[in-house]
């Protein structure tokens, strides 16, 4: 149902920018595992059976799980027993010569802090570093075995985007900020 | 001992770990909200499997896609297999990867490089 400020002329608009855009996905609200796994069905079939396309399935994957994980905006989903799943937005859009995988989500300082001072460290690696870097936190997340991620997700995506990870936060009030991840996938190559 | 079978899903893999003969398969795309609670029965099969009996083990991968996450799960799998080998069992590991995935090859490769298990890898 669509809210009262929704006008035809608006939804029309809308619509229009998602097409021009190429907007394969979007978004936003409460990420639980099911829709997860609709939103992955989209993107899958949008794509073709080439690698480029399942690097950007998987970008989309850990994408979505970290902020199904980590967004501190939470909400209960009714298909999970009423389970907090995290909110955020992701997008998957098409330009001329790439994809773009985003998403976004609300973090509190702590999380924004330790994210910037994450993905500025992994975007200084190369290739074979981030690799070194990648295989070494797998094996100390593999003997913890309550850690959900250690990390890796991140490290996964900067080594599937071909062009650094773009990161950015906004403060939004006081304790919480917005982070915003965009990973890239060029057409040619 | 009896045999672990899980049926796939849309997100989690097909599991079949047959007793008897000892081949052991992990089968389909794996990328489950939460992987720990998803593999934690495997383990715990495996690791009974391994010390209770004394059988050549034939072990299987044969994903489509994993996330990092059960990319953990998957070293925690191979590890235990690695020091079953060290200890004397006889282990055939099969990692197939469909023909151009290179991706899932590497991957394999990736696992390969920190153990010392032998991998066969197969495309198909």
């Amino acid at each position: 149902m669509l809210g009262i400020d929704m006008t035809h002329e608006e939804l029309l608009l809308f619509h229009k920018r998602m097409c021009d855009q190429r907007i394969w996905v979007a978004f936003k609200g409460a990420i639980s595992q099911g829709i997860l796994v609709e939103l992955g069905t989209v993107v899958k079939s949008g794509l073709g059976l080439d690698n480029k396309f399942k690097k950007i399935f998987s970008i989309f994957v850990e994408m979505t799980q970290n902020v199904l994980h980590y967004s501190v905006e939470r909400e209960p989903v009714a298909s999970n027993n009423g389970e907090l799943v995290g909110v955020g937005i992701i997008v998957v859009t098409e330009t001329t010569d790439c994809y773009l995988i985003s998403s976004g989500n609300l973090v509190d300082s702590e999380q924004a802090e330790h994210l910037t001072q994450y993905c500025t460290h992994i975007n200084s690696l190369n290739e074979q570093e981030l690799k070194e870097f990648y295989n070494e936190r797998r094996k100390c997340a593999a003997k913890q075995q309550g850690s959900k991620g250690a990390g890796l997700g991140l490290i996964d995506i900067a080594r599937k985007s071909d062009r650094p990870l773009e990161h950015e936060v906004s403060r939004i009030d006081d304790s919480r900020l917005f982070f915003t991840l965009t990973a890239t996938i060029e057409k040619r190559g | 001992m009896e045999n672990l079978f899980i049926e796939k899903t849309r997100a989690t893999p097909a599991v079949r770990f047959d007793a008897a003969s000892g081949v052991l398969e992990i089968s389909g795309e794996s990328y489950p909200e939460n992987s720990m609670k998803f593999y934690q029965p495997v383990f715990s099969w495996l690791q009974q499997y391994l010390s209770e009996t004394d059988h050549p083990i034939t072990f299987n991968f044969k994903l489509d896609y994993f996330n990092t996450s059960s990319s953990k799960c998957i070293l925690n799998i191979l590890e235990m297999l690695e020091q079953a080998h060290a200890q004397g069992r006889q282990i055939s590991l099969n990692w197939y990867y469909q023909e151009d995935d290179e991706d899932m090859l590497e991957s394999g490769q990736e696992f390969a490089e920190d153990l010392s298990l032998h991998f066969n890898f197969i495309s198909f």
